[in-house]
């Protein structure tokens, strides 16, 4: 599995609150409250772990984490950078 | 009245921004016109006086102006959690009766089936299964001109704030003008508030904390800056905004201030601006509000306390940074406000006695809504040390006096408090016992690096799943109230009496979830 595919599996079985709604690339996390504050840390904490990097506290922001398509465009360029 | 609190600040400074959230914001004379507006709409459409008025939006300027255009129209404003699943918003709406909603496009889809017939105001397009009348938007809003604040007696009903009960049945606790107006001087003249004021409004407006920035921000003219809750998930943005927006003063429950030392990269922004941070809901444990005065050195930091029934009634201004493992005072009680500490046959207990808490205040509800039996046990007459009769409220918390300040030692009851909500834990075993394959559930809290876990472990079919337990428990409890982690256990321990021993299941798998977490 591809790292998309890996994110996308984990938010909708580890994060999500609602499970009848099925989590796409461009859904909408947080202003629809599919994903609560300690789901942040989890995706924040998995990302670390699978791709063995620290992700600074300043860059956990809205931003970055509103759909899984961002996070994904959020960890390529930070792979790309420290690389 | 409250919303004669914006037309006080319109007369005097109706160009200073009234409130801020994102990139919207209105002034006062803005303010003013919008609330009267939404008041003259909800007439037009034969919303009575004293008519509880549901508030289910997202954290935003609209919140703002329902909530004033609500008693604008001398109706009562009813905030509801914009994060509550369906079903709690159900109970919700049958227990208080609620006949008129605010709702956004997004909640609108998470409305139930409505009994009644129903005005929701904002949508343009509503569901069939909302049984709504015609609804009535916003764009209609603004073609009404403005209505003339609609006047009623400072002891009418204002707003209401509700919480769980230990059934899961709701409890609504209505505070009227007075008791809001009440608060809003008290907290100005405490806090030292001015026009120059910036206040964080974190809280959401069904969180009794909300009311600095909804009441005492209008008293003295400041600007209340909304957090939305999409925000709230980043401490980092959140202490940008802070800077950003040069917010002044701050109140919320300790949990975020936690995440915001954690996360938040405040060695990276510049707080000067910042000169209270007030905090309660919960207890703030020493150690971490130590490094956080640390951090933000030009602040003062004050422990408030108070149950949503009465708002705040005691305060500690924390003037030097405590020793890890200290505890820190809930303070005395402010201006018009009286507590007594209380054995179980109500006399008053000596100093370093621990005791219910009474208190009796000017800013206390005037009684869960429609619960007559329940307000009979919770608000008594009692004869105080200076021979006075007064009405108090009994709070159910356990404090002591040590001499000039009072200590709190927690409940007398299985209610906790989860990132400052209040959860009872009867409510949460029967929600998890409810689920499809659960045969038993004890619930309990333990202490987590930053928040409290609130633990379910549970009896269950073979083939039951933990993360299926939270999934169903999800769809009828608040978010605060699901658990965060379920354990399932072949055998549940029980107290000698045969009920199911909680915190004897939580203790015995806490040292194995601990091992896991790290």
């Amino acid at each position: 599995m591809n790292l998309t595919t890996q994110l996308l599996d984990f938010v909708n079985r580890e994060a999500s609150l609602d499970p009848t709604t099925q989590i796409e690339l461009e859904t909408d996390l947080l202003l629809t409250g599919l994903v609560d504050s300690l789901g942040v840390i989890r995706v924040v904490q998995w990302l670390e772990d699978e791709l063995e990097m620290m992700i600074d506290p300043v860059d956990v922001i809205l931003e970055n984490f509103q759909t899984v398509a961002r996070m994904i465009d959020f960890v390529e360029l930070q792979r790309v950078t420290s690389a | 009245m409250l919303p004669e609190l914006i037309a006080e600040s319109c007369q005097r400074r109706p160009d200073s921004v009234a409130v801020s959230c994102h990139d919207q914001e209105l002034t006062y004379e803005q303010l003013l016109s919008r609330v009267q507006k939404l008041a003259a709409g909800l007439i037009s459409r034969s919303v009575a006086p004293g008519t509880p008025v549901g508030v289910f939006l997202g954290k935003s300027v609209d919140a703002y102006v329902a909530m004033f255009g609500i008693q604008a129209a001398g109706a009562v404003a009813v905030p509801i959690d914009p994060m509550a699943p369906t079903t709690v918003v159900a109970k919700i709406v049958e227990e208080i009766g609620l006949t008129t909603i605010v709702v956004d496009p997004i909640r609108a889809r998470k409305l139930p089936k409505l009994a009644a017939p129903t005005l929701l105001v904002g949508p343009a397009i509503t569901p069939d299964t909302h049984n709504a009348t015609n609804p009535l938007t916003w764009d209609e809003i603004d073609t009404f001109d403005e209505s003339p604040i609609r006047r009623v007696d400072p002891s009418h009903p204002a707003y209401m704030i509700t919480t769980s009960g230990s059934t899961g049945r709701p409890k609504a606790m209505v505070h009227s003008h007075a008791s809001g107006l009440a608060y809003a001087a008290l907290a100005a003249d405490t806090f030292g508030l001015t026009h120059a004021d910036r206040l964080a409004n974190v809280a959401p407006f069904h969180f009794d904390i909300s009311t600095l920035e909804l009441y005492a921000s209008p008293l003295v003219g400041a600007t209340a800056v909304l957090f939305p809750e999409a925000l709230l998930k980043f401490p980092a943005d959140v202490s940008r905004v802070v800077e950003e927006q040069r917010i002044s003063v701050w109140y919320s429950v300790p949990t975020i201030l936690l995440h915001l030392l954690e996360r938040g990269a405040l060695d990276q922004r510049d707080l000067s601006c910042l000169r209270w941070v007030i905090f309660g809901g919960e207890v703030f444990p020493s150690g971490p509000l130590g490094r956080l005065m640390k951090m933000i050195p030009d602040a003062r930091f004050s422990n408030v306390y108070g149950p949503a029934e009465v708002n705040v009634c005691t305060y500690h201004h924390v003037e030097q940074v405590p020793e890890a493992g200290e505890s820190i005072p809930i303070g005395r009680p402010w201006a018009d406000t009286h507590v007594m500490v209380v054995d179980d046959n109500l006399r008053e207990v000596p100093n370093r006695s621990r005791g219910e808490l009474l208190v009796s205040t000017t800013t206390m509800m005037t009684g869960y809504w429609r619960r007559d039996e329940l307000n009979a046990r919770s608000i008594i007459e009692l004869e105080d040390v200076e021979g006075v009769i007064r009405c108090w409220y009994r709070t159910g918390d356990v404090v002591e006096w040590r001499n000039d300040h009072l200590m709190f030692h927690g409940r007398a009851d299985r209610q906790v408090k989860i990132r400052g909500n209040r959860v009872e834990l009867e409510a949460v075993e029967t929600a998890v016992v409810d689920v499809d394959g659960v045969i038993t559930c004890g619930a309990s809290v333990i202490d987590g690096e930053q928040d409290k876990i609130l633990i379910a472990v549970v009896e269950a079919l073979p083939g039951t799943r933990p993360r299926d337990v939270i999934t169903g428990a999800a769809t009828v409890l608040p978010p605060h109230a699901v658990p965060d982690e379920v354990i399932i256990v072949d055998s549940m321990p029980r107290t000698p009496s045969g009920k199911v021993d909680s915190i004897a299941a939580v203790a015995a798998v806490n040292r194995k979830l601990t091992g896991n977490r790290t």
